[in-house]
This record gives structure tokens, C-alpha cells and sequence, in this order.
């Protein structure tokens, strides 16, 4: 016994050695979580130097970035008025740091408001958003600053950030409606663009990719959804149509606009498309092609209308309309996929094969305007981003 | 060379011809050609079992089309190189997968003979061709992520069967997905239109439960598909002759090797059937039924139809 308690000491001395160095090794600091300077990145980034701003923020884990973000609602102010001579441009980049923030902490997954999140996407925006306000009137720059969050938030979809309820109001609602873009309106009543983005947000309840049935030569075609129950399918049925209308009602008032016009058009040939009304989405679309100078919008509208053509079962007319599409922006791939089904559909093979390749060869990694439109505006938050990037560097 | 093997290459050469040329014609010459459907070629594998069963001829085969008896001209079992085309669904949802597809493709890749070709399907905002045409043997620097939003399981496998055939060689695709599209241009139920006329043989493997998407990611997408569009797929897939291959839970990657192995096992010793439709109308879709009618729990699969010319 006693040899055996002699053999184990040095034994049991090196597990207390090991479990102290393990100890020490996990409580030293390189194991917690790298604490960032928040007013040094805002300086950085109010100086002009974005690449290694976010060079930084995009390397933090989740836990950092959470801090970061935490420490920039709560402590930014204190750098904001560190200089009170360079007040309004302090509030500028520091509301323009907390978007960009959040664009590249957004694609990592961290925009969401229901992880237990303290403070996420959300926050830093309105945070941003209420200090703008201390600059005085809304100006070009503030403006900027909206338009690249209606951008950002159609990215992550999040809708009824922009507007809660996105439903039809009723008689009887007694339902406040909030919402970041009345905050944009409330400073910028006539921006088109804040205007849009209301409607677009209203209309997201129908930016879905439902699956059509195959087309057939001169019969229509419509999604094809689980079918209601029996009993609640009228009930329902005519709750989607007014929320259909309401939503085409908000695109329609913009038509008009000589900025957003066309767009508003677009979109909302979009919706009579998605209800059914294939004839009225054509002739929209129609429209909104011949009035954008946006070549991605145009394409966009020669697609709609291409797809209304083919669910009206006018085939012929689809062919042509993926043609208009692809004239437009040559290559593209969803409507050179479009148009190559319709081919193969028909026994053309070949030039079905021939478009398939072709697309393949001209455009390998394309930004294909078709397969964004579910997002809004967030195709041109760079650009939105760049302006707004200018305002900050004056 | 054997009168046999003279009549095979100049069917094939028509049948190249039908299918639209060769690689650099033009659209129009296409069209002329396909007014005229001379042979038409099936793909047939026959199993007894899990056992392919070896060595039968065009006696013991029953093939309609359009439900009237076709007298087969040919079988044959040729060695022909195949081009294999993999598509591998790198959508969000399987981004927990994403090491271990890499490891697996090199694996596939190994599966390959001397003659054959590879190619890989990835999709992200866009389908995008990871990897383009390379032979056998070739060493892969596969590079990919996994890309959150729109998920184009569909335009990605017709992408893939859109692939003009080579009179040489056979195509195989190979889809490793979960099913769960968002956003493709074409439709479930066109994809099984599209397949039923692909001179392709399209299978599909199970990679479900491979990931998790957050939602309010950038460009998050919800799938809306239709209750059917999961059957409407398999059938995709059945209707060129392949089939729809689940994967082991445990061992996962062992049985997504092995699924390969026995789809290239059965792509390889299947029968070419060859035949000149007789008593048809040459024009339109043409469903096909093939099977042995002297075996006993043989089990065939085949193209299910092809598509002769445009009705008038």
C-alpha cells in the first residue's frame, strides 16, 4: 500500500501541475474576447479610412461585434461631442459607421432582433437615426444615410422593420403603424425614394417565389400553394386579394414620379403578375421598360413579362419577351434559362443548348438583376454606400 | 471494323446530328435537322435485386412507345466514356457540409476511367461552374463557400442536362441536394418536363439536415415550393432513367461514395437500346416502357419518353 501511495504522488502532482497550467491558459487574456476601441474605428472611419475599419469589424466573432456594437449606442455619443466644433460631421460618421457596421455584420448572419441580442441591427440603426436628427434639417447626406438603410434592409428582408403592420388598415384597426421609414418620411416627406420603400415594404408580403405549374401552350397557369382548407379558402382567398390591391395601390401612386416611376411601375406589374392579372402585368412591364434609363430594370420588366406571358400560356409571346430581356443585358442567365426551356420544351434542343453555353461563357459569375429583385433596393447599397461615403469625407 | 459496330456509328452519328450538332453550329441547322427522327437511343439498366443482370439481348427486352410494340434493332453494353456533371447544392442550408463535400468530390472524381469528364455545378447568388470540363485524373482545387439567399437547386440541374450530347460519350448528372429551391426561374414541375426530353440521366442524392439558415441573413430566402415539388424532382430524375438515392445518417460520407459507385456501376453496364420508331406519330412526346418480360422481378430503369418534332 505504501509503495503504491509513493508511486502515485508524482503522479497526482503532475495532474495538479497540468490542471493549474490548463487553468492559467484558459483565464489568460488572448481567451476572452478581443475588446475593441470604439472610438478609435470611428475615427478612423471619420478620417476616410474604411478599409481598415472594416477590415476589422468583418474579422470579430459574434460575442466582439456584439460589445462593439453595444459599446457604440451606449458610449458614441461621448465621441460625437468630443469635438463640438465638428459637431455635425461627427454625428454623420457615426451614424454612417453604425450602417456600415451593421452591412457587414449582416452578412454574417447577425442582423437578426431574436437571438437575445441586446442590441442588434435594429438598434444601431434607430440609434443612428435619432442622432441625426441633432444636425438640424435633413440634408443631402441625410438623405443618403436613409437610402442606404432602405438598401440594407431589403437585403436581410426585414420588412416590418421599415413598417408594422405591412397590412391593409381596416375600419375597425385601431393599430399604430411604426416604423423606420415614417422616421425617413417624417424628415423628408417628398423623398421618392423613402416613398418607395414604404410601398416596396407593403408589397413584400407578395416578393415570394411561389412555384408556378409548367406552362402550356395557350392555357393559363397559376402557382401552385398548398390549397386552403375547404371551409376558410373563400375567407382567406379574399384577404390575400385585398392585401394584393392594397399593395398595388401604394406602387400605383408612384407611377408618376419622375424618379422612382418606373420602378413603382415595374413592381407593380410585378404584383398583377403574382395575382393572376397576366394581360395588366405585360402592359406594365411594357411601360416600365420603355421609361427606365436602368438597364436592370429594364431587364428586370422584360422578365416579368416574360413569365406573365408564359403563365397566360401565350408561349410565343414569352420567347420573345426573354429575347426583349436578353437584348437588354445579353447573356444573363435566368432569362437565358427561360427562354432555353421554352426552346427545349418545344423540340428546339440546340439553340437551347447553344443560349445554356453561351450564358456559361459570357457571363460566369454574373449579378444576374433577376435573381436580387426579392431584396428591394439592397442591389445598390454599394453605390448608396459610396455616396454616402462622400458626404462623410466632405 | 464489324458490320455491328459500323451500324452503331453511323446511328450514333445520327442521332448527334438529331440532337442538334455539333458543338460550335449554328442555331437554324438545328432545326432542320430535327424534323427527322431516324434511331432513337435508351439508356436501360436491369436489376434483379442489387444485382445487374448481365448478358441479355434485344429478344428479351419489350420496348413501346406510345404504347405500340418496337422491334429493337440493337443492344449493346459499350464501354463509352461518360461525361459527369455534379451539382452540389452550396446553398445556406447545407453550409454545415461544406469541409466534407470537398473531401467527397475528390473522392468522386477517384471514381472515374481513363476517357471520362468531369465537371462541377456550385450555386450563390447565380449557378456557377466550379469547375469546367476537365478529364479524368485531373487534381481538383475546389474552392467554394457556402452562399446564404436564393437557393437554385432547379435552374442548377437544368443547367446541367442542358448539356448538348456528344454521340460519343454518355452524360451523367448527379445532384447532391437537400430539394429545398428558392428562387429558380424554373419551376418544379417544369424541371420533370425539361428531364422527360434530356438525353441525360439525372440523380439525385439526399443532403438534407445539413445546415440551418438564420433568418434575416442578407439576401435570406424562403422556400415556397409547392407540397409536391419533393416528388415532382425524384420523378425529374426517374424520368431519365436515374433515380433518387437517400444517404446513411451514420457514416455518411462512406455512403455517399457508395451511392456514386453503384450509380456509376449501373450507368456504366446499362444497355443502349436502339431503335426506329414505327407506328407512331413522330411528332410530339413519345413515352417509352421498357422492360424483360422473361425475368421475373427484374426491375428496369430507363428514360421514360422522348420528344420527336414540334406538333404541327
Amino acid at each position: 500500500m505504501r509503495n503504491v501511495g509513493q508511486a502515485t504522488r508524482p503522479a497526482a502532482k503532475a495532474v495538479a501541475i497540468l490542471a493549474t497550467v490548463l487553468a492559467i491558459c484558459a483565464w489568460t487574456p488572448a481567451a476572452q474576447p478581443k475588446r475593441l476601441d470604439v472610438n478609435t474605428l470611428l475615427d478612423r472611419y471619420a478620417r476616410g479610412d474604411y478599409d481598415a475599419a472594416w477590415k476589422t469589424v468583418g474579422e470579430l466573432t459574434k460575442p466582439e461585434a456584439r460589445a462593439l456594437r453595444s459599446s457604440l449606442v451606449s458610449t458614441g455619443h461621448s465621441w460625437v461631442h468630443a469635438a463640438p466644433e465638428d459637431l455635425s460631421h461627427r454625428i454623420l460618421a457615426a451614424a454612417a459607421f453604425a450602417l456600415e457596421f451593421e452591412a457587414v455584420r449582416a452578412e454574417k448572419g447577425e442582423w437578426s432582433t431574436f437571438d437575445g441580442d441586446q442590441c442588434a441591427g435594429r438598434c444601431a440603426i434607430e440609434w443612428a437615426c435619432t442622432i441625426l436628427r441633432a444636425r438640424g434639417d435633413a440634408d443631402e447626406a441625410e438623405r443618403r444615410w436613409h437610402r442606404a438603410t432602405f438598401a440594407l434592409v431589403g437585403g436581410v428582408r426585414d420588412w416590418s422593420f421599415l413598417l408594422t403592420p405591412l397590412t391593409a388598415p381596416t375600419p375597425r384597426s385601431r393599430v399604430t403603424v411604426t416604423g423606420h421609414v415614417l422616421h425617413a418620411l417624417s424628415r423628408l416627406p417628398d423623398d421618392p425614394h423613402a416613398r418607395l420603400a414604404r410601398a416596396i415594404a407593403i408589397a413584400s408580403r407578395h416578393l415570394v417565389t411561389d412555384e408556378m405549374d409548367a406552362p402550356r401552350p395557350g392555357g393559363r397557369t397559376h402557382t401552385a400553394m398548398p390549397a386552403f382548407m375547404p371551409v376558410a379558402a373563400p375567407v382567406l382567398a379574399s384577404r390575400v386579394q385585398v392585401q394584393f390591391e392594397y399593395a398595388k395601390q401604394q406602387l400605383a401612386e408612384l407611377v408618376g414620379d419622375p424618379v422612382v416611376g418606373p420602378e413603382a411601375r415595374m413592381r407593380l406589374g410585378y404584383l398583377h403578375w403574382r395575382s393572376g392579372q397576366y394581360e395588366e402585368a405585360i402592359a406594365a412591364e411594357g411601360v416600365a421598360a420603355e421609361t427606365t434609363p436602368d438597364v436592370n430594370l429594364r431587364y428586370i420588366a422584360h422578365f416579368v413579362a416574360a413569365q406573365a406571358a408564359q403563365a397566360a400560356g401565350d408561349l410565343t409571346a414569352a420567347e420573345e419577351l426573354y429575347s426583349k430581356a436578353l437584348e437588354t443585358r445579353p447573356y444573363s442567365q435566368s432569362a437565358t434559362i427561360g427562354l432555353a426551356a421554352l426552346l427545349f420544351l418545344r423540340g428546339d434542343a440546340g439553340p437551347a443548348y447553344d443560349a445554356i453555353e453561351r450564358s456559361r461563357v459570357e457571363r460566369p459569375k454574373d449579378d444576374d438583376p433577376w435573381r436580387l429583385f426579392l431584396y428591394g433596393d439592397y442591389p445598390r447599397l454599394p453605390d448608396v454606400i459610396g455616396q454616402l461615403r462622400k458626404s462623410v469625407t466632405r | 471494323m464489324t458490320g455491328r459496330a459500323l451500324t452503331a456509328v453511323v446511328t450514333l452519328a445520327m442521332l448527334g446530328a438529331i440532337a442538334g450538332g455539333a458543338s460550335q453550329q449554328p442555331a437554324p441547322q438545328a432545326r432542320t435537322f430535327r424534323a427527322k427522327v431516324v434511331s432513337v437511343a435508351v439508356n436501360a439498366s436491369v436489376k434483379r435485386g442489387n444485382r445487374i443482370v448481365p448478358n441479355l439481348t434485344a429478344n428479351d427486352f419489350r420496348l413501346m412507345d406510345n404504347g405500340v410494340a418496337q422491334t429493337i434493332d440493337e443492344v449493346s453494353r459499350e464501354s463509352v466514356p461518360i461525361d459527369v456533371t455534379l451539382f452540389l447544392d452550396t446553398s445556406a442550408s447545407t453550409a454545415g457540409k461544406l469541409g466534407e463535400m470537398k473531401t467527397d468530390v475528390q473522392g468522386i472524381v477517384r471514381l472515374l476511367r481513363e476517357g471520362d469528364r468531369f465537371r462541377l455545378l456550385t450555386i450563390g447568388d447565380s449557378v456557377y461552374e466550379n469547375v469546367a470540363w476537365v478529364p479524368a485524373g485531373t487534381k481538383l482545387d475546389l474552392s467554394f463557400g457556402a452562399v446564404g439567399g436564393i437557393s437554385l437547386i432547379q435552374d442548377a440541374l437544368v443547367i446541367a442536362l442542358f448539356h448538348r450530347p456528344d454521340p460519343d460519350r454518355r452524360h451523367l448528372v448527379v445532384g447532391l441536394t437537400d430539394r429545398r429551391d428558392c428562387g429558380s426561374v424554373v419551376s418544379s414541375a417544369l424541371l420533370r418536363e425539361l428531364a422527360a426530353r434530356s438525353e441525360a440521366v439525372l440523380h439525385l442524392i439526399d443532403h438534407s439536415g445539413s445546415g440551418g439558415e438564420d433568418n434575416y441573413r442578407v439576401r435570406s430566402c424562403t422556400p415556397r415550393g409547392r407540397p409536391d415539388g419533393d416528388r415532382l424532382l425524384i420523378e425529374a430524375a426517374e424520368r431519365t432513367g436515374g433515380a433518387f438515392h437517400t444517404q446513411s445518417f451514420f457514416f455518411r460520407s462512406a455512403s455517399l461514395l457508395r451511392a456514386f459507385r453503384t450509380i456509376f456501376d449501373e450507368f456504366r453496364q446499362s444497355y443502349t437500346l436502339r431503335y426506329s420508331p414505327s407506328g407512331v406519330d413522330p411528332t410530339g412526346w413519345h413515352a417509352i416502357a421498357v422492360s424483360v418480360p422473361a425475368i421475373k422481378d427484374a426491375t428496369v430503369r430507363a428514360r421514360q419518353g422522348y420528344y420527336g418534332d414540334a406538333p404541327k
